[in-house]
């Protein structure tokens, strides 16, 4: 959890915890860019612009803002029409998700709604992605491993409390 | 069934026992699946409510299933998607095929589909110079190995970390060690350049949204977002039995999914992706997503009033992971390319009945309905599959025999001491063995001096009066191995002031529904409900000793019989043994004790499991004064009615590998006597444990409670 004036000091033990030398960022809303973009620099991280995916896939470290939260499932859902913003929560080893407390909603169920709406109007092009965690599978002889195609680490700070 | 079929099988599992398989990594993954189904489920508020909710939705989508495409390819197409109808596997190929070559495509990666196995899409891609790449790590790992899937949701379960890392040591030209966090770096590093390259990608779709023309794809890598928003294209290929009508509809499915295959909430992802997007930072470059929608065959099950109901299987695999003999022989025995008990009923539709022979290793335990969350009819289905095979040949010797098993015993209890005495004469068994396939290590049960038939119509001075009326149902085992069980039932009603009936009746016919023979099944499901109906009629109840028996009145005979009320009405009025003496104890009407307590493990016979669980037993054994502990693996204990009487793989030798960790777990558990009120699971418990095994009714004693006054009998109960 954090208030904005914690938020620097989060990113930055992250980025120092994990060895980030560089980051993508995609959909910080504009509020927040100058604390992200400030704390980046702060600590040393290159921010990356990631105009192809070959570009994104340099980044230790990926920054996005979820547009909602699920209590029940931990989960964290992002809403995006374009590929290169998605693949900045899919190919670093790490992901960075900035969630707004306001945005949290109780369960799975109460996600139909603001789909439906986020998908408007109907020749819209989305993806709208639930994310419960970093990436994990139990193929080879069912040890449960984390970090296979996806992220390693998932970092969410929760902002906005009051 | 072709005698051929049955033999190649039961060859390959011959194999398999020889090699011995106690604790593999299969029956890991089953049981990891089993338990954390039941975990997931005991959170739930509802479970049955869930479970129906479920159902309710594929059903709407099956019904619907006309009206909801056309909604689908309207809405899909709005966003950009192109749709491509394919009628069968070569025309879907051919689909992509074009696709891929007017794109340019060299290399494609893929998320997991069972469709795109189903119609073995990646042979003509490589064929035709595509570079193929599964992406999901237990397909790749197949992949690599050439191999097809062990099981739905761990492909690769049967590999060890050292073969694994023997696969990719060999693609990527150097040694990989043998330890699981070397083979997952390389496993990331090798996919990783091959995700960046592609230009095209393929995944299937877990569900499709009529609503707003969303495909839904549910995953735990991460490969599926590298799969779809790296190359330019995606191309989905999909059943036309997936798409639902709502975003409401859809939410409860990806519940359900994970739940009842591993235990998880919800996938790690979950996408919903409704059309491509411009890709490129600029968004400068077109997307293109192609929807490939597959009949091959859907519709036709769709016509089917019983396989209809395969379409609503949302591919969680549950129903492998309580299947006994799958956990045995693994999926590339139990399978075609479905694997499993609804690989059973999908092979045999839309591969054909030539390729569903392994329908042989199902014993019939009705186990994967228990856990279907969308509760498919598979038992009768897979019924239905063994009487289509049967016509392509002829049932196996043995399961003639065993399927006249009554028409033996009559003739046997003429003279019971002779037959007895035979029965137990080692060149007798050894003849049995060589010529009926008995095996000669199973003890035949020995019929009793006098048949409960013939004891209860020899009664002198009958009742004429009483309240309730209660008509018994006894079956095979209590008619002519433990008739002392029925009389005992029968002292108990009459002394609670019952009046007791026998009407006319065959054995419940069960083992012609294992055995595929459902015509024989329904001649003497026909003659029992005739004569049960009556009683019923008369306002009596039914009461049926064995767990099977009340399992066929209450389920098999309704359904065999669908379209006669009174198979309904008789279901209806049928209660287990131990279920109606709980409830005259509920009601005061009788008190039970015992005067040796012991220490009790319940073993749940498999078609209990539809009934009360055992739940009966366990609380009348606990109010007689035993101690009790259910004991179980959460399957099968192997024996399945007749099946582990039977010589060799595909009997005996299978039955004693499924029940091995039941043995040892009732041996562990310190327990004086084992209680079921299965009689056949009874025979093989105890020769398989050494411990007594005994009906629940041998370790109590109801007698009528004399403080009851004239109480209103049927409260709760007719």
């Amino acid at each position: 959890m954090a208030g904005l004036d914690y938020l620097p000091k989060t990113l930055s033990t992250i980025f120092n915890d994990a060895g980030v030398k560089k980051a993508v960022a995609a959909r910080i809303p504009k509020r927040l860019k100058d604390v992200v973009f400030s704390t980046l620099t702060a600590s040393g991280v290159e921010l990356i612009h990631g105009a192809s995916s070959g570009e994104i896939n340099m980044a230790d470290a990926g920054i996005t803002h979820a547009d909602y939260g699920i209590a029940e499932t931990g989960t964290i859902v992002e809403i995006t029409a374009n590929d290169l913003e998605r693949l900045a929560s899919s190919l670093p080893r790490i992901h960075i998700a900035l969630l707004h407390v306001g945005n949290i909603l109780p369960s799975v169920e109460a996600l139909a709604e603001p789909i439906r709406k986020a998908l408007q109007p109907p020749d819209s092009r989305k993806y709208i992605t639930l994310i419960s965690g970093p990436s994990r599978t139990s193929d080879i002889e069912l040890r449960s491993i984390l970090g296979v195609h996806g992220p390693h680490q998932v970092h969410v700070i929760v902002y906005g409390g009051v | 069934m072709s005698l051929q079929s049955h033999k190649k099988i039961a060859k390959r599992v011959s194999e398999i026992l020889r090699a011995g398989r106690r604790g593999t990594l299969l029956e890991e993954a089953m049981k990891r699946g089993r338990e954390g189904r039941l975990k997931a489920l005991q959170e739930l508020s509802d479970p049955h409510a869930f479970r129906m909710e479920c159902r309710k939705i594929k059903e709407r989508s099956i019904t619907n299933m006309e009206t909801l495409l056309e909604k689908f390819i309207t809405n899909a197409s709005r966003r950009g998607c192109k749709i491509h109808l394919a009628k069968d596997g070569v025309e879907a190929i051919n689909h992509i095929i074009r696709i891929a070559t007017e794109a340019g495509a060299k290399s494609i990666t893929k998320t997991k589909s069972l469709t795109t196995e189903e119609i073995e899409l990646n042979i003509p891609l490589e064929e035709r110079g595509f570079k193929v790449v599964e992406t999901d790590l237990g397909e790749r790992i197949i992949q690599l190995a050439g191999e097809k899937p062990f099981h739905l949701v761990f492909p690769a379960v049967h590999k060890s970390v050292g073969e694994v890392a023997n696969l990719f040591s060999q693609l990527m030209g150097r040694d990989i060690r043998p330890r699981i966090d070397d083979v997952m770096e390389a496993v990331r590093e090798s996919l990783r350049s091959v995700f960046l390259q592609s230009d095209l990608g393929i995944t299937g779709a877990n569900i499709a949204i009529a609503e707003t023309g969303t495909v839904v794809i549910e995953t735990n890598e991460g490969n599926e977002q590298l799969v779809t928003s790296i190359p330019r294209i995606h191309i989905v290929v999909m059943g036309v039995e997936k798409i639902v009508d709502t975003l409401e509809e859809a939410v409860n499915l990806i519940r359900a999914h994970p739940m009842s295959s591993t235990g998880q909430l919800l996938t790690n992802y979950v996408s919903f992706i409704s059309g491509k997007p411009p890709s490129g930072h600029d968004q400068s470059s077109d997307g293109e997503m192609h929807i490939i929608i597959l009949d091959n065959g859907r519709r036709a099950m769709r016509e089917d009033s019983l396989f209809r109901e395969a379409l609503y299987c949302i591919r969680c695999g549950a129903c492998m992971n309580v299947c006994p003999t799958y956990s045995v022989v693994g999926g590339h025995i139990f399978g075609h390319i479905y694997p499993g008990p609804i690989g059973i009923a999908w092979t045999a539709k839309i591969h054909g009945i030539d390729k569903a022979a392994f329908s042989t290793l199902c014993i019939s335990c009705g186990l994967c309905r228990e856990v279907c969350p969308v509760d498919i009819n598979i038992p009768m289905m897979i019924a239905e599959v063994k009487m289509m095979d049967l016509e392509r040949g002829r049932q196996p010797l043995v399961n003639r025999t065993l399927m006249g098993y009554e028409s033996l015993y009559t003739l046997s209890s003429v003279i019971p001491p002779v037959y007895n005495w035979l029965t137990r004469r080692k060149f007798v068994k050894v003849f049995m063995e060589y010529l009926l396939g008995i095996d000669r290590r199973r003890p035949i049960p020995p019929v009793s001096k006098i048949s409960f038939k013939k004891w209860f119509s020899r009664r002198a001075g009958p009742r004429r009066m009483g309240d309730p009326k209660v008509s018994l149902f006894v079956d095979f085992f209590p008619n002519f191995i433990k008739p002392h069980l029925a009389m005992k039932v029968v002292q108990i009603l009459e002394e609670a002031g019952a009046l007791v009936d026998l009407p006319p009746q065959r054995s419940s016919g069960y083992p012609y529904i294992a055995y595929g023979e459902l015509k024989k099944a329904l001649k003497v499901a026909q003659y029992n409900v005739d004569n049960l109906i009556k009683s019923v009629e008369n306002g009596a109840v039914i009461v049926s000793l064995e767990p099977t028996a009340t399992y066929a009145l209450k389920f098999a005979y309704p359904h065999l019989l669908n379209v006669y009320p009174s198979s309904h009405k008789v279901a209806e009025k049928t209660y287990g043994v131990m279920e109606y003496l709980s409830h005259l104890v509920n009601i005061g009407r009788l008190k039970v004790f015992t005067s040796t307590p012991k220490r009790a493990g319940v073993h749940i016979p498999c078609h209990q499991r539809s009934l009360d669980g055992a739940a009966n037993t366990i609380k009348l054994l606990k109010m007689a004064g035993h101690e009790v502990k259910v004991v179980e693996t959460g399957t099968c204990c192997g024996m399945a009615g007749s099946f582990g009487m039977k010589k060799g793989p595909l009997g005996y030798d299978l039955a004693v590998e499924v029940g091995g960790e039941l043995f040892q777990l009732l041996k562990k558990s310190n327990v004086d006597v084992v209680a079921t009120e299965s009689s056949v699971c009874s025979i093989h418990l105890e020769q398989g444990t050494g411990i007594p095994v005994l009906h629940p009714l041998e370790l109590m004693e109801l007698e009528h409670n004399p403080e009851t006054s004239t109480l209103n009998f049927h409260d709760g109960n007719g």
